[in-house]
């Protein structure tokens, strides 16, 4: 079966990695130039910098109508990429040997290729196991690839939105979108191999930011007795930290789900960790449906399998993903759970969301802010101009990400001036501020002018910040979370304290501590004082609010346990990285830069205990999926510098044994228990919940997750229909009407997902997420006009309805069918030509508009 | 690279300076009218073929963009800026689609006079004749096709390039890229392979250059034969020449900005470049360039064999040979790789061929060394080669004849036509005996070796010339021609003065006719229709029901009438035709070559039925143009 799946589509496969390959190899030379700092030189990032900056000038030069939306557009923008970093090259002043570079990295470089490739086609075949493109939000993902791919010119169109661009960062789409193009295959494809790509090249970035870390340790002090031992020790770590990012999965697999299924835990142990629908089993809840009060024991039900072929819980493995439970103050959990996917979630799940979609580039981020300090000078124009154009990618990628990684950027520039002050002085001057801030606006300028034909048009979601008053985290979920790293980084920061002992600075670390906390109590005055005078805030009186203060209080003070150590941690970093005056350096760059990967994830997950960003939810559920997201990423980074650091450095033999035995113990433990989600919900996904357990006739593996749309409603007669009409129309001058529901329904929507020719409206809750207060006027009557045309009998009414929006075809499938009855299609049958048919699926073409589109 | 530079620097001592008009410039004009007339001559008697038809296509939805169907991505750019310009000054029929390339055509027959200084008077002049007479530069001329243009860039880098070698003037060197990017980014996908090419055949050149003995007549083995041009690109004005060829190539390719999205075509280029390593046209055999070359050219590799023999022999390679040599072997190799390669890319082997056969002009029109023979003596031998020559061919041709009209090759003995035998025997035997008596008569060896070589030369272009005017003109519908893959029908023509008549009745004379065409995509129909600007260009014939003219392609003979909804009458019209060249039989061969002729005919063929419904075709209006 597997060489059967190899033959048919390990070609599509090939492709993409040479692709990959191809993009890296032209940003390869400005690598070499511009990431000097590193010591791979940037290698193991050109893929992630080629595609950015080959995807980025195709789009630009497309934005401005010099390049249509074809493959060779995307081949002139590699054209130019290899041009501009061979120029990059041989205009540089020093003398680059890389018969040289290769002989010290060769070891890198192999190793990173075989990751890359091996994980890519790991991956594709996991998914060719379960090529779903039809739950959850996928006919999303899929509708925009499908656009973008149709799309002749940008900004691409928003194919729920006939004559309208889309309204949302769309960036990784648009490179799933080229890949697509170019390695000619269709959209249903190209999302099941966007995600293996991503998943490689997520590796990959991983991997390389922590050889870099550790090899740039290495080399400045000699820390290993050979350099092919300290090679294999970065290699190693490398390998780890890409098992930290993109394999490991939260404590939630392993202490809650397999005690849950098993039905092992008692009551009392789910209702500690209080997480959302596994807080109780569903025995309790019908005992408690019968009649049956909590204090009474009940007959649980026998313990599940997991890797029974007949385990068939739906979907078990979605709930490490729903671990937070806030709750108001009388205890009733709230209607919008946070979300707190990790990256190995989001490959299980296979949603080609823009918060995965930006993970290569955020390592690229990360990878640049490194080499910022590695450098061991100020940043010149020609790398200050990439360092724009990364941040401005991570805006366009997944808009949350470009403010935090711009700030990892100056906080790199930050230790870069600690260092060089050497023993003098661990503070920095004015000087050095107004630099930083200098740098840090020159980055974000760069960044606004190089993507602003999207920003010109985009709406974000946010519309500022608001105040969290009452939902803190509980620890202990916070622990399920992120308890690989904790059970890592705890003792990591505690060896750092010892290693900077007397010049620990903690009266700055404790200010900075002070001034957070003052903050956060004048914020909350502030929205209180706010909330006052507003009479009250979502529909509760003031009078309400303030009555509940003692309560708030009370709250906060019974579950501030994971703000304290939060603030712990900045004040361990802060007195660390700020070290008081001493002989010799403090720490070494590569320490510092963890550090700094931990502030940042310790920040990004802090913030949400106190604020959140406005946005369609209205409570703090996306504003914790984005920043824990983001943490998740720099917390696995670090993590694996610190199991190096711990055990493997040879300053870590200076520790005590049994702290070292014991560091060791406990990331070992971390690995295990975090294996146990991926391990358990691959192979549920691959196996069981594709039925592939049960079943005698196995269908073909396959990347083709078009055919997994024929579900529920929508049966292959449809789909052999759409994809007729897929065939007909060549280009996205054509506008389909079908119905029209909710969100999440595949059964709607689906001729745009499928083909990405525009559909005149669809997914009204998506649709108005993305376009925000601008939602109502766009939309306008279209969704009750299109019940008229399936509804009405009166064909005048029917056709200017037609005119209005220059509708080209009409679908009636079997949704269609359902939901308006068969009778509803004999007006269409009376009076258009048919276009497209399979059984009782039909397209009807409404006039000539439509015939015009066929022909050369 | 001593062998250049001696060349580079020294000037023709015999180029006129003085006013008036030297035999040389007489020459040259004769060559211009000559390559005018020959390229312009009936230029709009044959429809376009297929890939001409897509990039006129391209380039008059463009100019015009009320014309039907969808803007095209321009296959060539240089060539949509050129089809552009010419269908909006001088109108938009074949004429202006093909004037142009044709005019590049006669730019690069007359071109090696760029390279007088370096190839001296002689050598140029015979290097122009030669293009003059090349079947492949002829038929590509007169057919729009994008690899000349390649081929015209490639001289002109050669040129810039040897210039800027030999004065290091800055201005050679931004020529230099400027043509080098136009050859790469705006001719075609072969375009790129022709500049690997010349690189490569370059380095070759530089490589192979013999070492020079030191004092103590050891050669010097340590010497750095590419140092000269590492030096040269090191003194190179990259920043300057590289943005002049950017701003160059942009204009060009959008129209100078007329045509943003123009870049698009230079993009879609070189994605065509890269396909073309793995797909190959349909109906294209392998090494195609290679087969059309050594089929419409054969006298070219002849002629060039024996120069290089001769050359070699005497130990006087020089740059320009080994260069040439270099490039006709990439060239060949290029020929040999590149699927993606078409008729026209016999142009690869073409350019270097013609540089190597050129190189005899220099034994061919020299004084003699050592005889004391007439000068007018070797042509009086040219006359009498190329006279006994033709002879051998008429007979030959006979022959052929003779031999293709039988099934088998046992019967070809007993029944081919004798005297035609006898006479080509005749022919050869003279051409044989001819040397000796001429060697005896003025007791010289080099007149009858350059009298053969002149009428050889002169038999050669002559007959390659009619070669390429038959496949471009008087047989270019024959799809047994081996250049035509797909043969287009010149009733093509009849189809396209239907229309227009059609329209005389329906909208007196203007092309605003109601029609419907199912095109299939195939641009020929799409062009012949290209001004009907109320044409519907449809995938099937259901969305075009009632229409009153209707154009679809034919049905199988057992398949019934299509339904267009009402009472229509058809005329049928072939489009173009297929051949299978694994259809022809080992006697046909020679009549193949010398004639284009094989028993089995298309196997393929294309037909579309023009409907005009019945009504019109009675010569009534419509009337009510809702009646179905």
């Amino acid at each position: 079966m597997i060489f059967d799946w190899l033959a048919r589509e390990g070609g599509y496969i090939l492709s993409w990695w040479a692709l990959a390959t191809l993009m890296g190899a032209a940003a390869l030379p400005l690598c070499w130039r511009l990431l000097g700092g590193l010591p791979d030189r940037g290698y193991t990032l050109a893929r992630a910098a080629g595609i950015l900056l080959t995807g980025y000038i195709f789009w630009l030069l497309g934005s401005f109508g010099f390049l249509s939306n074809t493959p060779g557009s995307a081949v002139l923008a590699w054209v130019i990429v290899l041009a501009i970093s061979l120029i990059a090259h041989f205009t540089r002043r020093e003398s680059f040997d890389v018969r040289a570079w290769w002989r010290g990295n060769r070891a890198v470089i192999i190793t990173g290729e075989l990751l890359f490739i091996g994980l890519l086609v790991a991956w594709a075949f996991v998914r060719a196991h379960l090529p779903d493109t039809s739950t959850t939000e996928k006919p999303m993902d899929l509708m925009y690839i499908s656009a973008i791919m149709r799309s002749q010119s940008f900004p691409p169109n928003d194919a729920w939105m006939s004559g309208y661009a889309i309204s949302y960062y769309y960036f990784g789409y648009f490179l799933a979108a080229m890949f697509g193009k170019l390695s000619g295959v269709v959209s249903t494809i190209a999302f099941s191999l966007n995600i293996a790509m991503l998943f490689a090249l997520t590796a990959l970035g991983a991997f390389g930011v922590v050889t870099n870390l550790v090899r740039a340790r290495l080399t400045r002090k000699n820390d290993a007795p050979a350099a092919t031992q300290g090679t294999a020790a970065a290699l190693l770590t490398g390998l780890l930290a890409a098992v930290f990012v993109v394999l490991l999965g939260n404590f939630q697999a392993a202490l809650i789900e397999v005690p849950y299924q098993s039905r092992t835990a008692s009551e009392a142990y789910l209702a500690f960790w209080d997480t959302p629908e596994r807080d109780e089993y569903p025995e309790r809840m019908s005992a408690r449906a019968d009649g049956i009060a909590d204090d009474q024991p009940i007959t649980l039900d026998p313990g599940q399998d997991m890797l029974a072929p007949t385990f068939r819980a739906h979907w078990w493995w979605f709930r490490a993903s729903r671990v937070l439970q806030d709750r108001d103050l009388d205890g009733t959990p709230i209607g919008v759970q946070p979300i707190d996917e990790f990256p190995q979630f989001s490959f299980v799940l296979a949603d080609s969301h823009p918060h995965v979609m930006t993970l290569p580039y955020v390592l690229l981020a990360i990878g640049l802010a490194l080499n910022i300090l590695l450098r061991g000078r100020a940043s010149n124009r020609s790398e200050t101009i990439l360092y724009g154009l990364a941040v401005g990618g991570l805006i366009f990628l997944n808009t949350w990400d470009g403010p935090i990684y711009l700030m990892a950027l100056v906080g790199a520039e930050v230790i870069r001036r600690l260092i060089a002050r050497r023993a003098e002085s661990r503070t920095l001057d004015l000087s050095d501020w107004l630099a930083l801030a200098g740098f840090g606006l020159a980055v974000l300028i760069l960044a606004a002018v190089f993507y602003l034909p999207f920003l010109i048009g985009f709406r974000s979601q946010a519309a500022g910040l608001l105040p969290n008053v009452n939902y803190p985290t509980l620890f202990r979920q916070y622990f399920i979370l992120f308890g690989p790293f904790l059970l890592i980084l705890v003792p990591y920061l505690a060896v750092e304290v010892w290693h900077g002992r007397g010049r620990m600075n903690w009266r700055l670390g404790l200010q900075v501590v002070a001034v957070l906390v003052g903050a956060v109590v004048i914020l909350g005055l502030f929205s209180l004082l706010v909330t006052v005078i507003a009479g009250g805030a979502g529909g509760t009186p003031a009078s309400v609010w303030v009555s509940q203060i003692p309560e708030i209080i009370v709250r906060r003070i019974t579950h501030g346990l994971t703000t304290v150590i939060l603030l712990a941690g900045i004040a361990v970093i802060v007195a660390r990285l700020f070290a008081r005056r001493g002989t010799g350096a403090a720490y070494n760059a590569s320490t510092g830069f963890a550090l700094l990967l931990i502030g940042i994830g310790v920040s990004l997950t802090l913030l949400p205990e106190w604020v959140y960003l406005r946005d369609g939810f209205g409570v703090r559920a996306n504003t914790v999926f984005k920043f824990y997201y983001q943490a998740w990423v720099v917390f696995a980074l670090a993590s694996a510098y610190a199991v190096y650091s711990l055990i493997a450095s040879v300053e870590s033999q200076e520790l005590v044994p049994a702290f070292r035995a014991l560091s060791g113990a406990l990331a070992a433990l971390a690995l295990a228990l975090g294996l146990v989600y991926p391990a358990l919900a691959i192979y549920n996904r691959m196996y069981q919940e594709s039925g592939r357990l049960i079943t005698t006739e196995q269908s073909p593996l396959t990347l083709d997750g078009g055919p997994t749309f024929i579900r529920g409603d929508f049966d292959h007669q449809d789909y052999n229909a759409i994809m007729c009409l897929s065939a007909l129309v060549p280009g996205d001058e054509a506008v389909v009407v079908e119905a029209v529901a909710g969100t999440y329904d595949p059964n709607v929507g689906r001729v745009a997902a499928l083909t990405g020719i525009p559909v005149l409206f669809n997914w009204p809750g998506h649709e108005r997420q993305w376009r925000g207060s601008t939602f109502d006027a766009t939309v306008g009557t279209r969704e009750q006009d299109i019940g008229t045309i399936y509804q009405s009998e009166d064909w005048i009414v029917i056709q200017s309805i037609i005119d209005r929006y220059s509708i080209d075809y009409i679908f009636f499938g079997t949704t269609e069918r359902n939901r308006f009855g068969p009778d509803a299609e004999y007006k269409f049958l009376d009076r258009l030509p048919v276009v497209c048919q399979s059984g009782e699926s039909r397209f009807y073409a409404t006039g000539g508009a439509a015939l015009a589109s066929a022909g050369e | 690279m001593q062998n250049i530079q001696t060349l580079a620097t020294g000037r023709d001592s015999g180029a006129a300076r003085a006013w008036g008009i030297t035999y040389e410039q007489i020459a040259y004009v004769v060559l211009a009218v000559l390559a005018l007339v020959l390229t312009l001559a009936a230029l709009d008697v044959t429809p376009l073929n297929e890939s001409e038809a897509r990039a006129a296509l391209a380039a008059y939805r463009h100019v015009y963009p009320d014309a039907p169907g969808e803007a095209l991505i321009a296959p060539n750019p240089l060539l949509f800026l050129a089809q552009s310009t010419a269908f909006t000054v001088i109108g938009n029929g074949e004429f202006a689609a093909r004037v142009a390339t044709a005019i590049a055509g006669v730019l690069l027959v007359l071109s090696p006079v760029l390279f007088r200084r370096l190839f001296g008077v002689e050598r140029s002049l015979l290097l122009s004749a030669l293009l003059l007479g090349s079947p492949v530069v002829l038929i590509s001329a007169r057919g729009s096709s994008p690899a000349l243009w390649a081929a015209l860039f490639a001289v002109l880098t050669l040129w810039a390039g040897w210039r800027w070698w030999s004065d290091r003037r800055e201005r050679d060197a931004i020529l230099l890229l400027v043509f080098l990017a136009a050859l790469i980014f705006l001719t075609e996908p072969g375009g790129i392979l022709t500049a690997i090419a010349l690189v490569g055949a370059l380095l070759a050149a530089l490589i192979t250059e013999p070492a020079i003995a030191n004092d103590e007549g050891d050669e010097d083995e340590a010497i750095d034969r590419l140092a000269p041009l590492t030096e040269r690109l090191r003194a190179f004005p990259w920043a300057l020449a590289g943005g002049v060829a950017v701003l160059v190539t942009l204009a060009l390719a959008t129209n100078f900005l007329l045509h943003s999205e123009g870049l698009t075509a230079v993009g879609d280029l070189l994605a065509r470049f890269v396909d073309g390593f793995v797909a190959r046209p349909a109906n294209t055999p392998a090494f195609f360039p290679l087969r059309i070359s050594l089929f419409y050219e054969p006298w070219f590799w002849l002629l060039a064999a024996a120069y290089v023999i001769w050359s070699w022999r005497r130990a006087q390679a020089d740059f320009i040979e080994r260069f040439a040599l270099a490039w006709l072997v990439l060239g060949a190799l290029a020929a040999v790789i590149y699927n993606g390669a078409g008729a026209e890319h016999a142009l690869w082997l073409t350019l270097p061929l013609v540089l190597l056969v050129s190189g005899l002009a220099q034994p061919i029109f020299a004084p003699y060394e050592v005889d004391e023979a007439p000068g007018w003596a070797r042509w009086l031998t040219a006359l009498a080669v190329f006279a006994l020559l033709a002879m051998a061919s008429i007979a030959f041709q006979a022959v052929a004849r003779s031999f293709a009209r039988f099934g088998t090759l046992q019967l070809i003995t007993s029944q081919v036509d004798a005297i035609n035998v006898i006479v080509l025997l005749i022919a050869l035997a003279f051409l044989v005996v001819g040397y000796f008596l001429v060697r005896s008569f003025w007791e010289s060896d080099g007149v009858p070796m350059r009298g053969a070589a002149i009428g050889l030369i002169a038999f050669a272009c002559l007959t390659s010339l009619g070669a390429g005017w038959r496949t471009s003109v008087s047989s270019a519908g024959n799809p047994v021609d081996l250049w035509q893959r797909r043969a287009v029908s010149p009733n093509l023509n009849l189809l396209r003065a239907s229309l227009l008549d059609l329209a005389d009745r329906t909208t007196r004379g203007y092309t605003e006719m109601q029609l419907g065409v199912v095109t299939g995509g195939d641009p020929l129909i799409a062009w012949q229709v290209r001004d009907f600007n109320n044409a519907l260009l449809a995938g099937d014939v259901a969305s075009l029901r009632g229409l009153p003219v209707i154009l679809v392609p034919a049905q199988p003979a057992d398949a019934p009438d299509p339904e267009l909804g009402g009472a229509y009458v058809g005329q049928e019209f072939l489009v173009a035709q297929m051949w299978d060249i694994n259809l022809l039989f080992t006697n046909e061969i020679p009549a193949w070559w010398t004639e284009r002729f094989a028993n089995n005919q298309a196997t393929i063929n294309t037909r579309y039925v023009l409907w005009v419904r019945q009504d019109i075709y009675d010569g009534v209006s419509a009337g009510d143009p809702t009646l179905r």
